[in-house]
């Protein structure tokens, strides 16, 4: 057996049919909503959960991603909640036994214009302030990091300067999501693949239950943990989201021995580029600008990425492209996730989560359930509320928000 | 070469109106009309124009773009265009080419106009190099 | 004879050669092992070709001197160090209707197609046309021996027939197994293939160390040979129209044709590309990774080099014996046949960075240009400090071409501005302008810039360079909405525009011909000649000190720059660049939209409320106005001053004796003031009560009224 092979931990799925009722109901079987259903059972002894997904757990945007963990964003909140994540990622190869290839690469933002680099030293002003090792690093640094790199960006892109975030890291997305599965499962969660929610149950105004094509089941407490199609399930319980959901590509090379060590972004450019445990250099750039469910990808999105990605790294030109793919993801207008109640009771969310939601994993996960738990949304995700909306009282990060 | 050297300045007067009042609008002789949309001429030629079907119309003159003259349209349109090009002539073309917005202007003679907004004429000029 | 260097042994090849077919003719494996189909299909005759790694040996031509390395064994391919980018030629062509494949069922299709008068275009690998994909458009790309081609088309017909399906043994992966195309090209290549077996699903194992020396049959039969050659069926090669589902695609001949799927693998490596083994297939599965996508992203089966082309029908068998149900194929994932980055990037324009018509002379000044807001604009021309002195101290030159410029026209004019924007528009008299924000619908702040009426039913709109692009979309759009009869003419890039400000631009402007009593006053407009060249002349103020905004048809702007620099002279003019600019109008407390302000910018968190007229009926963004007005709203812009250096913009401010990270918001704007010989800066509290004194980079900044500078506003009067 290979070391890949070997190194999984079972899925001990429980064997029964779903029951009538649990306490809490989680639509979404993808990263976030078992890392919630798992620290649920883990950290406050709600066991009595169960998390249905239409088709198999992390299908959605959980397996469709770029696998990148930052916290270096633009303002406070979302660097100390993002900061707070990546360390919960940092640890959890020992909380759990289980492998998800984390390695810690740092991340290099680069800056080809005066105000660029203005938003990167600001990025790194307000990185360090709110708990996040960020700093402002000059070319000679960045090739130091970077040897690949192409300073001059092809004569058109001179690299200013960069923003380094020194824990930038990634972890192989699939294995996280079956971390949160194989922990919750084995405190008694139950999981149920191929079981889509057709419907909510309510009573009144309050939602008590979902259905599905097999019958209905009970809940406390039901939260959406979808991606991509929240607007309909947010819908059902009568919330009208400030949400938008976009396609976003991007695509891996064949796999090349271990030569590129960071992650690299670009802010003029926008394309960024790591190179995966697995040896492939991975590629992408900003979500589709047309909204859209569609996980078709575009023969555009490989032209430009590839192009923008071969100015900065001539080496990448002669690399091979070995297959694209697309996510759906739902955009919120400031940019930021919406987490929590949702002025409808019984029905709860974690949305919004756009092009950055992987990284969010174990921090909106452990504080929703600690939010399900108690009651009260924690100080880190309290700013996230959707009644931030309606309260004047945006989250707005466009710069850091992206998929860098 | 696939274009003539570019022209800076290309000399016209740029109309805004209703549409009907430029269907009707009488152009001074010998200028060469170029109709962007329904409500926007792009004239070329130096007599100042009047739009008397349209007391709120705008005549202003246009001085912000370049022209030259295409050689090998088909040259052109292979390595540079990705949409498809008018099959009939006179037409007029709009769209990026080598990912510059400009303009190809499709003469009834077959000779072929290229109009690119000067601030522009640059980037596309090292582009089609 | 040609030669070729393969891992750096010289071998001869025949004309017409592939690669692979070059190594095996000199007995030897293109990559280390594994069953060759020699038509595309997998990737068991990879090597680095030509620097390149990941080529298909077996579509590559042996060319005189081609240099072949293999893989290195067990590990991956150097992906190469910095190196130049080589272009690639892009073709745009178009085709009505498009066959991919030209044996038996695309010659059918071709002709079926032609006698419905349909124009044909065939491709195929063979003839140099290898398509590497089909995507939305539809556009299929072709990869040809001079580069690219970008093939738009009406109809597709798919008929790339059927791949040989590999054996999987224990041995698999040794050299010398074949499918049975492999074997008849390579024998009609002339190559000797030595003692061959011929063997079908009794195939149970193959020995050998590197080189197969025999072959182990179900009833216990050994046969010794060289070569197998495993007839074990074929599935359709179906990946270009997996690839595109929403893509209509018609496929035809064997890559439609229904097939068996082989037996349940029980030994041996499954994927190639992978190196996974049916063991690992077991191990998952045992695991609990009970259904195709789940077996394929536990193990890894399937996302190797060939795409799942040798593994699809054994994954799919093993999933099918397990769990008692045939699974449907995987998406299959684009590009097919490996495009490199740079064949992908071919054709490909990057952004345009436009010029402004002055920009020769900023360049023959020395001005430092940096890209802003998708132009070329000066920063600086050498010494900002001296540019910001002969601002208030003389007069001075800003190149500002690059405003949004508008023209508007119609008799619904005075209505459609009414609404677009919070001020009265109404009221300003011809001749006059006023300074305006444009907000979102949901009251935030968009853009600003100024309206100049023009005549009763004209006016002229400026917008900021970066708000510029979208401006004439956003006028448009509402015209249109409110369905409202508006003529709008876009002037960004045809007009020029020249800021001459500094307390001796009056001065400047008479030397140029403009008569005192011609000029126009602080928020006046008027057309007039200026060193000859007709202008509209704009009285504004962005620097504090008196300014004059000369708009002109662009062909004339370099005769009105050189003018006014040469009839400068004697008044100390020089041009300013963003950098004085920037630093200029912070000293009176000007905001930038989208530096000073964020997404979510109300006008009464940087204090404009006065620039909102709520007794106006409607304007876009009134409704979320009135709404948000009860609402308690913490977030203000201050202005501050400080001692010292002036701090980088985005440093944080804390409560004086505040915690590390007790930040209640970062400075937007900073600059070590000249005149006042301290900093004066910009910048955010986002909580009440609002400090007076905070601390910005471990100093004391006090709260200060702005404008710090001329707060009356005489300067831009004078």
């Amino acid at each position: 057996m290979n070391e890949f092979v070997e190194t999984l931990l079972d899925l001990p799925w429980q064997t029964c049919e779903p029951k009538p009722a649990y306490d809490v109901v989680i639509i979404g079987g993808g990263g976030h909503g078992l890392s919630t259903a798992y620290y649920l059972a883990a950290r406050h002894g709600i066991t009595n959960v169960c998390v249905l997904d239409a088709n198999y757990i992390g299908s959605g945007n959980s397996g469709r991603n770029t696998t990148i963990i930052r916290s270096n964003y633009g303002i406070p909140e979302s660097v100390r909640f993002y900061q707070h994540s990546l360390e919960l990622y940092q640890g959890l190869e020992a909380e759990t036994g289980s492998w998800i290839m984390h390695s810690t690469k740092g991340q290099i933002w680069l800056a080809h214009s005066v105000t660029a680099a203005r938003t990167e030293r600001t990025r790194a002003l307000m990185n360090q302030a709110c708990g996040a090792h960020t700093d402002y690093i000059l070319p000679d640094e960045i090739k130091a990091r970077c040897p690949q790199i192409d300073l001059s960006g092809g004569g058109r892109y001179p690299v200013h300067g960069a923003s380094y975030h020194h824990e930038g890291a990634t972890a192989r997305h699939d294995r996280v999501v079956w971390t949160y599965a194989q922990g919750a499962l084995r405190n008694g969660v139950h999981i149920f693949q191929h079981t889509p929610v057709i419907g909510l149950v309510k009573d009144g105004d309050r939602v008590t239950g979902v259905h599905t094509p097999n019958g209905t089941i009970s809940a406390g407490i039901v939260l959406s943990a979808v991606g991509g199609h929240v607007s309909t399930v947010a819908g059902w319980a009568g919330v009208r989201l400030p949400i938008r959901t976009h396609a976003l590509q991007a695509f891996v090379t064949n796999a090349y021995a271990q030569e590129f060590a960071p992650i690299v972004s670009s802010n003029d450019l926008v394309f960024y580029v790591s190179q995966t445990p697995r040896g492939q250099m991975l590629i992408g750039a900003e979500y589709d600008r047309q909204a859209s469910y569609r996980t078709a990808t575009s023969y555009a999105y490989l032209q430009a990425c590839s192009a923008k990605a071969t100015i900065m790294f001539p080496f990448l030109s002669k690399l091979r492209i070995l297959r694209s793919w697309a996510g759906v993801c739902d955009v919120s207008t400031d940019f930021s996730p919406i987490i929590g109640h949702t002025g409808v009771d019984g029905f709860m969310l974690s949305t919004g989560w756009g092009t950055w939601g992987f990284k969010a994993i174990p921090a909106a996960g452990e504080q929703l359930a600690a939010l399900i738990a108690t009651g009260t949304p924690s100080p880190l995700i309290a700013p996230f509320g959707l009644d931030r909306f309606a309260n004047e009282l945006a989250m707005a990060d466009p710069s850091s928000a992206g998929t860098r | 070469m696939l274009v003539s050297d570019f022209f800076d300045h290309l000399s016209g007067w740029r109309i805004i109106a209703s549409p009907a009042a430029l269907d009707a609008a009488p152009w001074p002789q010998g200028s060469q009309v170029v109709r962007i949309s329904p409500d926007d001429v792009f004239l070329i030629g130096s007599e100042e124009p009047s739009v008397p079907g349209d007391p709120w119309a705008i005549v202003t003159p246009e001085l912000g773009f370049s022209i030259a003259t295409v050689h090998d349209l088909g040259a052109l349109a292979e390595q540079h265009i990705e949409w498809a090009l008018p099959t009939t002539r006179p037409s007029l073309a709009q769209g990026q080419i080598a990912g510059v917005p400009a303009k190809l202007v499709l003469l009834a003679d077959g000779s072929t106009q290229l109009l690119v907004a000067c601030a522009a004429r640059h980037e596309l000029q090292e582009r089609l190099v | 004879m040609s030669r070729v260097v393969y891992d750096g042994t010289p071998i001869e090849y025949d004309e017409g050669d592939t690669l692979a077919i070059a190594a095996v003719r000199n007995g030897q494996h293109p990559a280390r092992g594994g069953t060759l189909c020699l038509a595309g299909d997998c990737g068991n005759c990879v090597a680095i070709v030509d620097g390149t790694p990941w080529v298909r040996t077996c579509q590559t031509p042996a060319r005189p001197g081609s240099v072949v390395r293999r893989h290195p064994s067990g590990a991956h391919p150097s992906p190469g160090g910095p190196e130049q980018h080589t272009a690639v030629a892009v073709r745009h062509r178009r085709a009505h209707h498009v066959v991919i494949g030209n044996g038996e069922s695309g010659a059918a299709a071709a002709a079926a197609a032609r006698a419905q008068g349909d124009t044909v275009l065939m491709l195929d690998a063979a003839d140099g046309n290898e398509v590497v994909g089909v995507f939305d458009g539809p556009t299929i790309i072709v990869r040809t021996p001079s580069g690219i081609d970008q093939l738009h088309a009406h109809h597709i017909t798919l008929a790339t027939g059927a791949a040989e399906i590999h054996p999987v043994c224990p041995g698999n992966m040794l050299a010398g197994i074949y499918t049975p195309r492999a074997a008849a090209a390579a024998q009609a290549a002339g190559v000797d293939l030595g003692r061959i077996a011929v063997v079908g699903r009794n195939l149970v194992a193959i020995h050998g160390e590197v080189g197969v020396s025999a072959i182990e049959l179900a009833d216990g039969t050994v046969i010794e040979c060289d070569t197998v050659v495993a007839d074990l069926g074929s599935a359709p090669r179906d990946l270009l129209a997996r690839m595109a589902p929403m893509v209509p695609v018609s496929v035809v001949g064997p890559a439609a044709a229904a097939h068996a799927l082989p037996p349940c693998p029980q030994e041996g490596v499954v994927c190639p590309c992978g190196k996974i083994t049916v063991e690992d297939l077991d191990g998952v599965w045992s695991k609990g990774f009970n259904e195709l996508e789940l077996v394929k992203r536990a193990s890894l089966t399937g996302v190797g080099t060939c795409q799942g082309g040798v593994c699809m029908p054994h994954l799919r068998a093993f999933v099918a014996e397990r769990s008692g149900s045939e699974p449907q194929p995987f998406t299959a994932r684009p590009a097919a046949r490996q495009l490199t980055l740079g064949e992908a990037a071919a054709g490909y324009h990057i952004d345009t960075f436009r010029r402004t018509p002055l920009h020769a002379e900023h360049v023959a000044l020395g001005a430092t240009l940096d890209k802003f807001g998708g132009w070329y604009r000066p920063w600086h021309y050498g010494d900002p400090v001296a540019e910001y002195w002969a601002v208030r101290e003389a007069v001075s030159l800003g190149d500002v071409s690059t405003l949004g410029k508008m023209i508007v026209s119609g008799p619904d004019v005075v209505e459609a501005l009414e609404r677009l924007y919070p001020n009265h528009v109404h009221d300003i008299k011809v001749g006059r302008a006023r300074y305006v924000i444009n907000l979102t619908e949901r009251g935030h702040i968009l853009d600003d810039g100024m309206i100049l009426r023009d005549a009763d039913d004209r006016f002229t709109l400026t917008f900021t360079s970066g708000g510029a692009s979208t401006a004439e979309m956003w006028v448009r759009d509402w015209v249109e909405t409110w369905g409202l009869k508006v003529h709008v003419l876009d002037r960004t890039v045809s007009h020029g525009a020249i800021n001459v400000t500094g307390p001796l631009a009056g001065e400047l402007l008479r030397r140029a011909g403009v008569a005192d009593e011609e000029r126009p006053k602080f928020l006046q407009h008027r057309r007039l000649a200026v060193a000859g060249v007709p202008c509209h002349v704009m009285r504004l103020s962005f620097t504090g000190e008196a300014s004059f905004e000369l708009h002109h048809q662009i062909d004339r702007s370099v005769e009105l720059w050189q003018a006014l620099m040469h009839l400068g002279q004697p008044l100390g003019v020089r041009p300013h660049g963003l950098q004085a600019l920037f630093g200029l109008r912070c000293e009176k407390g000007h905001i930038l939209v989208g530096q000073d302000t964020e997404l979510d910018t109300s006008p009464r968190r940087v204090n404009m409320d006065w620039a909102v007229k709520l007794d106006k009926p409607a304007f876009i963004g009134r409704e979320a106005l009135v709404r948000t007005a009860r609402l308690p709203d913490e977030r203000r812009l201050f202005g501050f001053t400080m001692e010292g250096p002036a701090p980088l913009e985005g440093s944080v401010i804390r409560p004086v004796g505040g915690a590390a990270d007790d930040v209640i918001g970062h400075v937007t704007s900073s600059w070590n003031s000249p005149l006042f010989g301290h900093a004066v800066l910009m910048g955010w509290q986002k909580r009440a009560p609002h400090a007076d004194v905070v601390e910005i980079d471990g100093r004391e900044a006090h709260v200060s009224p702005v404008p710090f500078y001329d707060p009356e506003g005489a300067r831009a009067r004078l």
